[in-house]
């Protein structure tokens, strides 16, 4: 059986800590783009457990520039929810 | 059963806010930031929401800088913490709650710190900035003040005090405890650098919740150390804010029914609900003051709070009468023994009615008709 973990063709900022993530979710969704809140691996950030947003990877460009403006630091982009 | 302690805590809440506290309980209890499941995630949402909510209300301007704490006394510790170093001054009003006083005088006791009192009590707004002006020294470093008090209805000018601070290069703290969600606030507008606001009072949200406000210029050091729910492995607390100061869980139902009580506050004129309170001040005010019995304290301040005492009972044993008659006030010191002694009320204190929301001239009627007992 295969096991979807993030939607097919996702990206992902990572952003840290919960609130961070809610705040970039409310940026996109305000900029039109669909996203999620997901949760990051540890061994990923090598930080602990941290926080996303999972967009369609066809939106990058915009999606860095939204969350630019609205000041929300990314950690790291991450390319078909490979985490 | 008339509630009249509602400096203490406002009674009742709003349908609203009861209704979203079970909510909380029953539809979406998940734990905010520990989880990324779907109930974990409906939580942390209507946490952010609330961060929103009390930005917008406060004029902050910046969701992720509104800490939840867990009353406004934890509030105030927080954005006292690490900040002042040795040989530091800070002025207080002479009205402070031991909210204040105490935590600032600890600094002090460590021999951090020097504290001065500036006076309010019989002064406009410019006397008042005038005594604050004339305590400030190359060596002040924040103006930590209540906007209103809460033993009678004094407001301090926060816009204009936050002007002067600024002027200064000051850190402006600021204790909305009995001024939040009854007289408009800017942070923005003030210059308040922190700004502690309690959930249960004025915003009329439920007891198990504060929060601080914080302006881009202070940074205390964290009170609590603990897990967050994400980076959990370096052994400091994250920089991130709100984060770094809210180890551990948060009070999602508090905090929920904090929005639900934002939400009603939209629909309510605050000039209306603060003259309403203003005139029902009034009433009891000149009818105590016309009994022979009764000495009202600073009755040229008109608010929502009266003090007065009775000549020859005590506090205790009129607040114990009136509690007999099913009226709720608070007797004592109100946890504020320095405005107290500003005041010169007696040793034992003074009988506070403070009103509310859900206050009408009924409640001053019976409250009046129960004096009147009193000889």
């Amino acid at each position: 059986m295969s096991v979807s973990f993030y939607p097919k063709g996702a990206c992902i900022a990572a952003v840290g800590q919960t609130t961070a993530a809610m705040k970039a979710q409310r940026a996109l969704l305000s900029h039109h783009i669909s996203a999620e809140v997901v949760s990051l691996s540890p061994a990923r950030t090598r930080r602990g457990c941290a926080y996303g947003v999972a967009f369609p990877c066809a939106e990058f460009a915009a999606v860095r520039r939204a969350l630019r403006e609205e000041s929300i630091p990314v950690s790291e982009y991450i390319s078909g929810g490979a985490t | 059963m008339i509630y009249l302690d509602n400096a203490a805590t406002t009674f009742p809440k709003p349908p609203e806010v009861a209704a979203e506290v079970a909510r909380s309980i029953s539809e979406y209890g998940g734990n905010a930031g520990h989880g990324a499941h779907a109930l974990a995630l409906a939580a942390a949402r209507k946490i952010y929401a609330c961060r929103e909510a009390a930005s917008a209300f406060f004029d902050l301007g910046a969701p992720e800088r509104v800490v939840f704490t867990q009353n406004t006394t934890h509030a105030l510790n927080l954005a006292l913490s690490g900040v002042f170093g040795i040989g530091d001054h800070i002025l207080i009003s002479e009205l402070e709650h031991n909210a204040v006083r105490r935590p600032v005088l600890a600094l002090a006791q460590k021999g951090l710190v020097s504290v001065e009192t500036f006076p309010v009590l019989g002064l406009d707004d410019d006397a008042i900035l005038e005594g604050l002006r004339a305590r400030i020294r190359p060596d002040t470093r924040a103006v930590v003040c209540l906007h209103a008090s809460n033993i009678v209805s004094a407001v301090l000018p926060i816009e204009k005090i936050g002007a002067l601070t600024h002027r200064h290069g000051l850190f402006f703290i600021v204790d909305a405890a009995q001024s939040a969600g009854l007289y408009p606030i800017s942070m923005r507008r003030a210059h308040i650098d922190a700004l502690a606001v309690p959930a249960h009072k004025g915003l009329y949200g439920i007891q198990g919740c504060g929060a601080l406000l914080l302006g881009e210029r202070l940074s205390p050091e964290p009170l609590l150390y603990g897990g967050t729910g994400a980076a959990s492995l370096p052994a400091g607390m994250p920089h991130d804010l709100p984060e770094r100061y809210e180890a551990g869980t948060l009070p999602l139902p508090a905090v929920a029914g904090l929005l639900a009580a934002f939400e009603v506050l939209e629909k309510i004129d605050l000039a209306a609900l603060a003259e309403k309170e203003r005139a029902l001040f009034v009433s009891a005010r000149d009818a105590i003051g016309e009994m022979p019995a009764f000495h009202v304290f600073a009755p040229e301040r008109e608010g929502g709070v009266l003090l007065f005492a009775a000549r020859g009972h005590s506090a205790p044993e009129v607040a114990r009468f009136l509690d007999q008659k099913g009226i709720c006030v608070r007797a004592g010191l109100h946890c504020a023994p320095m405005a107290h002694k500003a005041l010169g009320t007696p040793e034992d204190g003074a009988v506070r009615v403070s009103f509310g929301r859900y206050n009408t001239e009924r409640d001053v009627r019976a409250l009046l008709d129960a004096l009147r007992e009193i000889h």
